[in-house]
């Protein structure tokens, strides 16, 4: 390429939802000046050959000639044309063929042969810029999306691996030396019919793969040969190609912008570095109006509206709150494993402690067995499912004297089993159910009691083991009171971990704002809210007993003197 | 009503004895939820790894539902199966767990089991394959009826679980 301030060429791939009849495109053609042209450094052979060919009009060397001595006397001004999509524009050698009736056999060329008349008597100026458009079935013009196999390799030395990805993404994002494809004519007339099957192996065969058929297209094109040999030099100055299915629009060579601010695409007519026109390729789809913008958010929000309707109804809008003065804890969770326990086929046994002020649904679950699970490498995989939905009366904690509530514990014994069905005690254990909210994943610590030397001995060689009397004694004893919990006396050894899990949903009377909790869950003042909620109603309930008692004792005096009666009702 | 939206994938399943692993799953709901929109079960594609002890499924998990309460939490349950060379599916494990209550990504760990009967069953089993199932499925989540069961320690499943909740906080209640 002989200057330097030249564009490269890429494809442009743009996805849209508008119409594509809005579609404008702006071409400006630039012949360029003798002045800027660099002194031609091949001079010979071209010259002989344009002193042989003179004769022969089919010598393309002669076209060049001729073409530069054409362009050399024109005044090198500028074309300027507006492409919308599918428009047909006539090139000179169209308006010749299609001027004759006889060149015209199918409907669409007896069309062409009709608009072509009125555009003759219109103007008869010399233009370069035309179109195909998608019905005139050109498939001979070689796609210009081709790949340059020896250029763009990112690695130096030896031949890179070349997989399907490598090459579609280079057909896709072609970085590739621009260079305008002539378009030869070899049968005038043959042309106009399909010839080949498109898309055989092009980026837009990668891109789109079945959907190729749905593919219209469009090309921008110039004429640029000399005046007594009209279509000879046929290029192609942009393809553009829509896909109505995937909304994808292909442009390549890319939309440039406008002549002052960027650079052209450059053309050497029959590779002629004397003969070198630049273009632009620039968009000018017009906006939408200000009416039709409003419109158009018009419908998009009763769109909107009435799918937010139906998915409304769809989802109802009723819900089970709990009652005022009660807080509901719902508890989803597993035993999830057993680790590092001696014994090899182990199941739990649990249950959950209720304080005092907590209620359950359903006593049925607060208490299970699991199934028994063989070890495999010291680790058992329960699974057992964890559901509890308690209740706290928060009537009942304004009688006592303290602040938070008890907590319930979920307390449980891992339990083996033997070959002859006896279970003996391989753990204690509990835990307090978390009391935020959220999802935990907790690790219990186990222990078990044990007893005198032959106890152990016995429980080695044959089984059984030293059991607790009451099982609460793992948490705080039922029986317990004082200020000092003591354990002392009791020999235990540990035995392994258990995994839980819990997922804990707390639900109150009032509406949750999350603004107003900084931080993780503060229950105290969901609590303190809960309450005070409660304690209004209680305010209230005297209120309403107090009207009560007035009112009755208001009837007591009604059945004396009825004016006054009237007056109290009056005023109340 | 309340909403909630359950997007993720069945990663992939570790520990299992052998390769050629599939895994059928399912979400449950109490009463008073209803699926507004996507596919509660489903069934993975068989992955053979090579020489990996993992299974990797990738499993996409897109449901939305709406509830009249928090009660009936959603649950998914899983059964992987075994694809012999014979072109027999065997169970190899059982497993549930509660979609997690609060919102955002959890990785989440299934562990499974499966059943084992007698003696002669588990001889038979070793040498032809097979094996105990449950009849009832359901036992799977259910809490009730457990101890009868018993089971061997199978693998684990991992899961990766996105929950978008919507309207809870309205109802006071906090996830």
């Amino acid at each position: 390429m002989p200057l330097g301030d030249e564009r490269e060429a890429f494809t442009g791939i743009y996805k849209t939802n508008d119409p594509i009849q809005n579609l404008k495109i702006r071409v400006h053609l630039r012949h360029v000046k003798a002045a800027h042209i660099p002194l031609p450094q091949f001079v010979n052979e071209d010259q002989d050959r344009d002193i042989d060919g003179a004769s022969s009009a089919s010598a393309t060397a002669s076209v060049t000639v001729s073409g530069i001595s054409q362009a050399r006397g024109h005044t090198s001004e500028d074309e300027i044309k507006t492409f919308s999509w599918q428009e047909k524009v006539f090139s000179n050698y169209e308006i010749e063929l299609y001027k004759n009736i006889g060149n015209c056999h199918t409907a669409l060329q007896e069309q062409y042969h009709k608009q072509v008349i009125t555009i003759n008597r219109q103007h008869s100026q010399q233009e370069r810029l035309f179109s195909y458009v998608h019905n005139d079935n050109v498939t001979n013009i070689e796609e210009f999306l081709f790949l340059n196999q020896d250029e763009n390799i990112p690695t130096s030395g030896g031949e890179p691996h070349h997989n399907h990805l490598v090459t579609a993404m280079r057909q896709l994002q072609i970085k590739q030396r621009y260079t305008p494809q002539k378009f030869f004519r070899r049968d005038k007339i043959k042309r106009r019919q399909p010839l080949t099957q498109e898309g055989s192996g092009n980026a837009e065969f990668h891109l789109q793969g079945h959907l190729q058929a749905t593919c219209q297209k469009m090309y921008i094109m110039a004429d640029l040969s000399s005046s007594n040999e009209i279509g000879a030099n046929e290029y192609v100055l942009c393809v553009i190609r829509w896909n109505a299915v995937s909304g994808s629009l292909l442009v390549s060579p890319d939309i440039c912008g406008a002549p002052n601010s960027s650079k052209p695409y450059r053309i050497e007519v029959d590779g002629d570095a004397r003969n070198v026109y630049e273009y632009w390729l620039e968009l000018v789809s017009g906006g939408i109006s200000e009416e039709e913008e409003i419109k158009e958010a018009e419908v998009r929000s009763k769109i909107y509206s009435h799918q937010s309707d139906i998915r409304r109804a769809k989802v109802g809008e009723d819900f089970t709150t709990c009652p005022i003065g009660t807080l509901a804890i719902h508890i989803f969770g597993q035993i999830n494993t057993l680790r590092n326990f001696d014994d090899k086929n182990l199941f739990v046994h649990y249950f959950v402690d209720l304080p005092k002020g907590w209620s359950c649904d359903s006593t049925s679950s607060l208490s299970g067995i699991s199934a028994s699970c063989r070890a495999v490498d010291g680790c058992v995989h329960l699974g057992h499912p964890l559901l509890f939905s308690l209740k706290l009366n928060l009537s009942d904690m304004e009688d006592s004297s303290e602040i938070f509530p008890k907590w319930p514990q979920l307390m449980f014994e891992v339990l083996s089993l033997d070959w002859w069905g006896r279970y003996c005690t391989e753990g204690y254990g509990y835990i307090v159910i978390p009391s935020t909210a959220g999802l935990h994943q907790t690790t219990t610590h186990t222990w078990r009691p044990i007893g005198s030397p032959s106890s152990e001995l016995r429980r080695f060689f044959i089984g059984g083991n030293p059991e607790l009397d009451d099982i609460t004694f793992v948490g705080v004893p039922q029986q317990h009171e004082g200020n000092l919990l003591g354990k002392y006396g009791l020999l235990t050894t540990t035995s392994g971990n258990v995994d839980m899990v819990f997922n804990v949903v707390i639900q109150s009377p009032s509406s949750v704002d999350r603004a107003s909790l900084p931080g993780r869950s503060a229950l105290l003042e969901r609590l303190s809210a809960s309450t005070l909620v409660s304690s209004v109603n209680q305010v209230l309930a005297a209120f309403r007993r107090a009207h009560e008692r007035m009112l009755a004792a208001k009837e007591g005096l009604d059945l004396r003197n009825e004016s006054p009666q009237q007056a109290v009702a009056l005023s109340h | 009503m309340a909403e909630v939206h359950i997007i993720g994938q069945i990663l992939s399943a570790t520990g299992f004895p052998s390769h050629n692993l599939f895994c059928k799953w399912g979400i449950h709901a109490g009463a008073g939820w209803r699926v507004i929109e996507g596919l509660t079960d489903g069934q993975t594609h068989v992955d053979n790894p090579s020489w990996q002890d993992i299974a990797v499924w990738s499993h996409p998990i897109d449901v939305h539902f709406a509830t009249k309460g928090v009660q009936g939490w959603p649950k998914i349950h899983l059964q992987v199966y075994h694809y012999d060379k014979f072109g027999r599916s065997e169970v190899y494990g059982y497993g549930f767990c509660y979609i997690p209550t609060s919102p955002g990504t959890h990785k989440v760990d299934v562990v499974t089991w499966r059943p084992i009967g007698t003696l002669a069953e588990q001889f038979r089993q070793h040498f032809l394959g097979g094996g105990a199932q449950l009849k009832t499925p359901d036992l799977v989540h259910n809490s009730t009826d457990r101890y009868r069961l018993q089971t061997e320690t199978m693998g684990s499943v991992h899961l990766e679980i996105s929950v978008i909740l919507r309207n809870f906080a309205k109802f006071g209640v906090e996830t």
